[in-house]
């Protein structure tokens, strides 16, 4: 494919072409990252053909917002040198990543937010918002109701017809089982689903028992702790403690593998405040 | 995002009463129960879905057997990946086109791990830093699979289910996050104490020696095999962690991580403090590591428990030996003899002891009882030559060097010796016979080299001399000596730039030693005299 004169509609039909193949032949990536590696520039013009034309079709009022998802969960790979892909990816490519002409979402690692190049990522693209996750607890450890009300909406939305109309009552044994799930995830939406899931595999028959559901934890325990090597308990430990982190490698990696926790709340006077702790699912081992 | 959806799984809630599995006695209630959710969650699953079982392969096996017999109607395909495997998506679609199956056993995916690098550090207990670790990239079939994630989903509407040991589930956290979030469910299968117990039996009648033979994928296969029972151990038994830890420490020494093995050994004796084999272990790699003080504490340790543990007296003389201190080493190994007689490593290292002392007539001795428990233990010939050669019993040196050669012809050490030996009776030619038999088997051996170009040159062969001088200053560029030696070589041959450019090299390298000045300035005085009476 001719990649130098690109028009509009030749670059949809291509793009289309391209995504696809990248879609059925993953293994093609790197090849054609080095083919278009050239033509950045006329791909990035392309692009914005594209959304100009598209947006003119947009009714009035009407904005465009391009989400780029799961870049946050982007393996690191530390190059000799010391530096990460995430520098190459979200730093040395900053003009691309923000040369299209709307609103664009990216989603980066948690740690980069956190790392000794923040400054340098607020400079290229403006303060970075951080999603953190819901507060299920207050930061006195106390559960709090409106988080936990938050959790139980995700699940009820997700169950089946026949048993919305009976509640969550048929679904789960008590209230509290219920209530020790949603504590267990965190707050962490994925950890939800995943727990929920896991609780399913390990219940014959509803309602749901208080056995299913600590076996589900158990099992997340289970995978949480593999991500901790065995002197990093110390950190999670004060962690738990404080309620704080420090800006170092160590609890930066902790933030990417969940292991610890972000959370945020506006004060009664309307101040932010953030608070991090341990996955509750670890809480156990500390 | 986790992409099943758990909502859809209540249709099939079917109520039945947990199952009862014909002929699996041997299931702990804890497996059983697991096996159950497993079976429940395979058996309730429509369209594309994904299963981790950690278990161990033997394990394995029989839980693809069960699955095969709970689900008869159910069409089931094994996938058994080996070190070569880089992809599995490709495999799984063209056999699903032909075959139609509808639940996918995949073993062997540690295979493809044992080679990288990672896979040392979670073989490991080394505290370092993750994030300063420079990871090897993610293996080729985790990229594949991160990769395909997508069109496994889209195409293969499969129960796919992994069978995989602990670590292989640590690599999937850690280096394949995405793929295994995809998870519908993780089941970890512990074995049975009888199990472990016959596990542990058969390791502790390991030789070190088998240890050697092992290939590097080998040991690490091994390495992890033992991490993953200690996980698996009642967490009390302190004893048998104690042990593992020992043999995983052994391990890695066997392969030379020694750091890794101390780590080992160190959590070893955490564990219990009373292993004094792990104390052994441990006094074995502080020598490795010529940490010789900390070596004899260690084997003090030993000692303390077991006085009659006479490898720990041999471990103790040899670290006391490196320390020069050798009339207590000396002492160290007449302990171990006296507990075990036909120790006759400890009689060899004696010996050697012996000779530093000028000892030598005792030290033949020595080598005359190890030869005499052992007559093909080569390096006490070699070492009873060298001790006989400081009593100028020249042509007995010789015999005794040609002994050991009989043994072991790859000697090469013994080679040079011999030709050494030679080489002092002005034996010339046999003598450099000798250093060119020995640096035909080690041909970078630097000392070697010189030697052997020492003789050259006293026969006159001095182009050859040259040659080895050459070859020795391509492993150590900047010595003085050989470059003088090379200078000397290169004027008898007429080469005089060449030798001017040899001197010029050595002033450059600008030594601190008072006696390089003085034989460069005797050097070129000579030279320059010569080149004088030549013009």
């Amino acid at each position: 494919m001719a990649i130098e004169q690109i028009n509009i509609q030749v670059a949809l039909k291509e793009f289309a072409k391209l995504t696809a193949v990248v879609r059925s032949q993953p293994g093609q990536r790197q090849k054609i990252r080095d083919r278009l590696e050239p033509h950045t520039e006329t791909l990035i013009q392309a692009l914005n053909d594209f959304i100009k034309d598209g947006c003119s079709h947009l009714p009035e009022q009407t904005k465009l917002v391009v989400i780029a998802d799961n870049l946050d969960r982007i393996v690191p790979i530390f190059r000799d040198n010391g530096r990460s892909n995430y520098e190459e990816i979200f730093l040395d490519r900053h003009e691309q990543l923000k040369a299209l002409e709307c609103h664009i979402i990216y989603t980066v690692p948690i740690a980069l937010i956190h790392s000794r190049w923040a400054t340098e990522l607020k400079d290229n693209y403006g303060i970075p918002q951080v999603l953190p996750s819901i507060m299920v607890r207050h930061e006195d450890s106390t559960p709090y109701e409106k988080g936990l009300d938050t959790m139980k909406t995700i699940i009820r939305l997700r169950l089946p017809a026949v048993l919305k109309a009976s509640g969550m009552s048929a679904v789960f044994e008590s209230e509290e089982i219920l209530q020790e799930l949603c504590l267990m995830s965190g707050g962490y939406v994925r950890d939800l689903i995943q727990l929920m899931q896991e609780t399913i595999n390990r219940t014959e028959s509803l309602p749901i028992r208080e056995r299913a559901v600590q076996r589900a934890v158990d099992a997340l325990r289970d995978v949480y702790r593999r991500a901790v090597e065995e002197d990093w308990w110390e950190a999670l430990r004060e962690v738990h403690q404080s309620r704080e982190i420090e800006n170092n490698l160590l609890h930066r990696g902790l933030l990417l593998s969940r292991c610890i926790l972000e959370y945020r709340y506006y004060k009664d006077n309307g101040d932010k405040q953030t608070w991090y702790d341990v996955h509750p699912v670890l809480w156990k081992e500390l | 995002m986790v992409k099943q959806l758990w909502g859809k799984e209540f249709d099939k809630f079917e109520g039945q009463s947990p199952a009862i599995f014909e002929g699996l006695d041997r299931w702990s209630p804890e497996l059983e129960e697991e096996l159950s959710d497993l079976l429940r969650a395979v058996r309730r699953k429509k369209g594309f879905s994904l299963f981790f079982v950690q278990c161990s392969p033997a394990l394995g096996e029989r839980i693809i057997e069960v699955i095969r017999e709970r689900f008869p109607q159910k069409k089931l395909a094994r996938f058994e990946l080996d070190r070569e495997s880089k992809t599995l998506y490709r495999e799984l679609i063209e056999s699903y086109q032909t075959k139609q199956f509808e639940i996918a056993c995949v073993t062997g995916i540690e295979q493809t791990l044992y080679a990288y690098e990672d896979t040392k550090r979670l073989a490991g207990w080394s505290e370092q830093d993750i994030y300063n670790y420079s990871w090897k990239g993610v293996p080729p079939l985790l990229s594949h699979l991160n990769y395909h994630r997508e069109l496994f989903e889209e195409n293969l509407p499969v129960a796919l289910i992994f069978l995989v040991p602990r670590f292989a589930i640590d690599y999937f956290v850690q280096r394949a996050p995405d793929f295994f979030d995809w998870r519908s469910g993780f089941f970890k299968f512990m074995e049975s104490s009888e199990d472990l117990q016959k596990y542990f039996h058969e390791l502790v009648s390991q030789k070190y020696g088998k240890y050697l033979d092992l290939t590097p994928e080998q040991r690490m296969e091994k390495i992890l095999e033992i991490k993953d029972k200690i996980f698996q151990i009642d967490p009390s038994d302190n004893e048998q962690k104690s042990n593992l830890l020992r043999e995983q420490g052994r391990l890695f020494e066997s392969g030379g991580s020694l750091v890794q093995a101390l780590e080992c050994h160190d959590r070893a004796l955490t564990s219990n403090p009373k292993n004094y084999n792990a104390w052994h272990s441990k006094s074995c790699v502080l020598h490795s590591l010529e940490r010789y003080e900390e070596a004899i504490q260690s084997c003090d340790r030993v000692l303390e428990m077991q006085p009659s543990y006479y490898r720990a007296w041999g471990n103790r003389g040899k670290a006391l030996y490196n320390l020069q201190r050798y009339e207590e080493a000396i002492e160290s190994y007449d302990r171990a003899l006296e507990i075990q007689p036909n120790y006759y490593y400890a009689w060899n290292n004696r010996g050697i002891t012996l000779r530093y002392l000028k000892q030598y007539e005792e030290a033949i001795e020595s080598y005359d009882r190890a030869l005499e428990i052992s007559p093909d233990f080569h390096p006490a010939w070699n070492n009873r030559g060298i001790a006989l050669y400081c009593l100028k019993r020249y042509e007995e040196a010789i015999k005794s060097c040609n002994h050991a050669l009989k043994i072991d012809k790859n000697y090469y050490y013994c080679w040079f010796f011999r030709g050494y030996i030679l080489g002092e009776l002005e034996l010339f030619q046999e003598a450099i016979k000798s250093y060119e038999t020995g640096l035909e088997i080690k041909i970078d051996d630097y000392q070697g080299l010189v030697s052997c170009g020492n003789l050259l040159r006293r026969v006159n062969r001095y182009q050859k001399a040259l040659d080895s001088f050459e070859r020795a200053l391509k492993i150590q560029p900047n010595s003085i000596r050989v470059l003088r030696l090379k200078a000397r070589c290169l004027e008898q041959l007429n080469l005089r730039k060449d030798a001017l450019d040899s001197y010029t090299k050595i002033r450059e390298i600008n030594s601190n030693n008072f006696w390089d000045w003085y034989y460069l300035a005797y050097d070129l005085y000579y030279f320059s005299e010569q080149r004088e009476i030549i013009s």
